[in-house]
C-alpha cells in the first residue's frame, strides 16, 4: 500500500482527457474476481451437501472415508477442543 | 486517521514481513504435507505430522492473525481506506476467510499429531492429501491476495451518497 490512491484518480483523470472511457463503473477484472469466488462457493457448497456436511479431521483419514462413526484404525492420542462439535464427531474408540 | 509517515512506513513494513511470512510459512506447510504423502519412510511420515501441529500453532496462525491485523491498520490508517478500493476488499475477504479455514483446520492438524504421536497408529491413516490440498488452496488465495497489494488494480466503489436534507 506505498502507492498513494491519488495514482488512481490520476489515471482516470488522465484517461478523461484522451476521451477514453471512464473506469468509475465496476471494472472487469472485479467482475471475473466475483465470478470465480462465485463459483468456487457454489463449489463448496455443492461439496458440502453431497458429503452431508461432514467435513472434520476423521473424513481426512484414507481408512476412515465415509465412517466417521466407525472405529478407526489409529487411535489419536490428543484431540483439539473442537473436535467434540457437531461435524467433527471423533471416531468411536479414540479414547 | 491518517498516520504519520514513520508510523506508516513500520505499519507497513510490519504487513509486508506478516503477509510474506505467512505465505512462506504456507510453503513449508505444503511441503510437509507432500512429503507425508509420498515419502516411504515411516518415521519421516510420523514427524512430518508431528511438526505441522507447533509449525501451524506457532508461526501460520501467528502470522495470519498479524497479517489480518496490521492490513486492518493499514486500511484504517492510510487514505486506502477498508472499503473505498475493490482491491483493498478483495484482499480483506482473502484474508479474513483465510484466516477463519485456518483456525477450523487447526483441529484437522491436531488429530493428524494425535495419530502420528500413537506407536500403534498405522502410518497408511496418514496418507491423506488433506495437508496437501489445504496448503494448495491457501497458496493461491495468498498468492492472489500478494498481487492484489503490489498491482492494485484500479477501481474505486462507489457508495451511494446519503441524500442531504434540505
Amino acid at each position: 500500500m506505498s502507492d498513494s490512491p491519488r495514482d488512481d484518480q490520476a489515471a482516470e483523470h488522465a484517461n478523461a482527457q484522451r476521451g477514453l472511457p471512464s473506469r468509475t463503473g465496476t471494472p472487469r477484472w472485479v467482475k471475473v474476481f466475483a465470478a470465480v469466488g462465485a463459483i468456487l462457493i457454489v463449489l463448496l457448497v455443492v461439496v458440502l451437501l453431497l458429503t452431508g456436511g461432514r467435513h472434520g479431521p476423521a473424513r481426512h483419514l484414507p481408512s476412515g472415508e465415509g465412517r466417521d462413526t466407525e472405529a478407526p484404525k489409529a487411535t489419536p492420542q490428543r484431540r483439539g477442543p473442537a473436535h467434540q462439535g457437531e461435524g467433527h464427531r471423533p471416531p468411536q474408540g479414540a479414547h | 486517521m491518517a498516520m504519520a509517515a514513520p508510523v506508516r512506513k513500520f505499519a507497513l513494513t510490519s504487513h509486508v514481513i506478516a503477509s510474506v511470512g505467512w505465505l512462506g510459512s504456507i510453503i513449508a506447510f505444503l511441503v510437509l504435507g507432500v512429503t507425508g504423502l509420498t515419502s516411504d519412510d515411516p518415521g519421516l511420515v510420523r514427524a512430518v505430522y508431528l511438526v505441522a501441529e507447533p509449525l501451524t500453532w506457532f508461526v501460520i496462525v501467528p502470522l495470519a492473525g498479524a497479517s489480518l491485523i496490521t492490513g486492518l491498520v493499514q486500511g484504517l490508517g492510510t487514505t486506502w481506506g477498508l472499503f473505498r478500493h475493490y482491491w483493498v476488499v478483495f484482499k480483506l475477504v482473502i484474508t479474513v476467510v483465510a484466516t477463519v479455514v485456518l483456525l477450523i483446520y487447526t483441529e484437522t492438524v491436531g488429530f493428524f499429531a494425535g495419530v502420528a504421536a500413537n506407536p500403534a497408529a498405522d502410518v497408511t491413516d496418514l496418507r491423506a492429501p488433506t495437508f496437501v490440498l489445504h496448503a494448495g488452496t491457501a497458496l493461491v488465495l495468498l498468492s492472489t491476495a500478494t498481487i492484489l497489494a503490489v498491482y492494485k488494480p484500479p477501481g474505486r466503489i462507489s457508495w451511494p451518497r446519503p441524500r442531504s436534507r434540505e
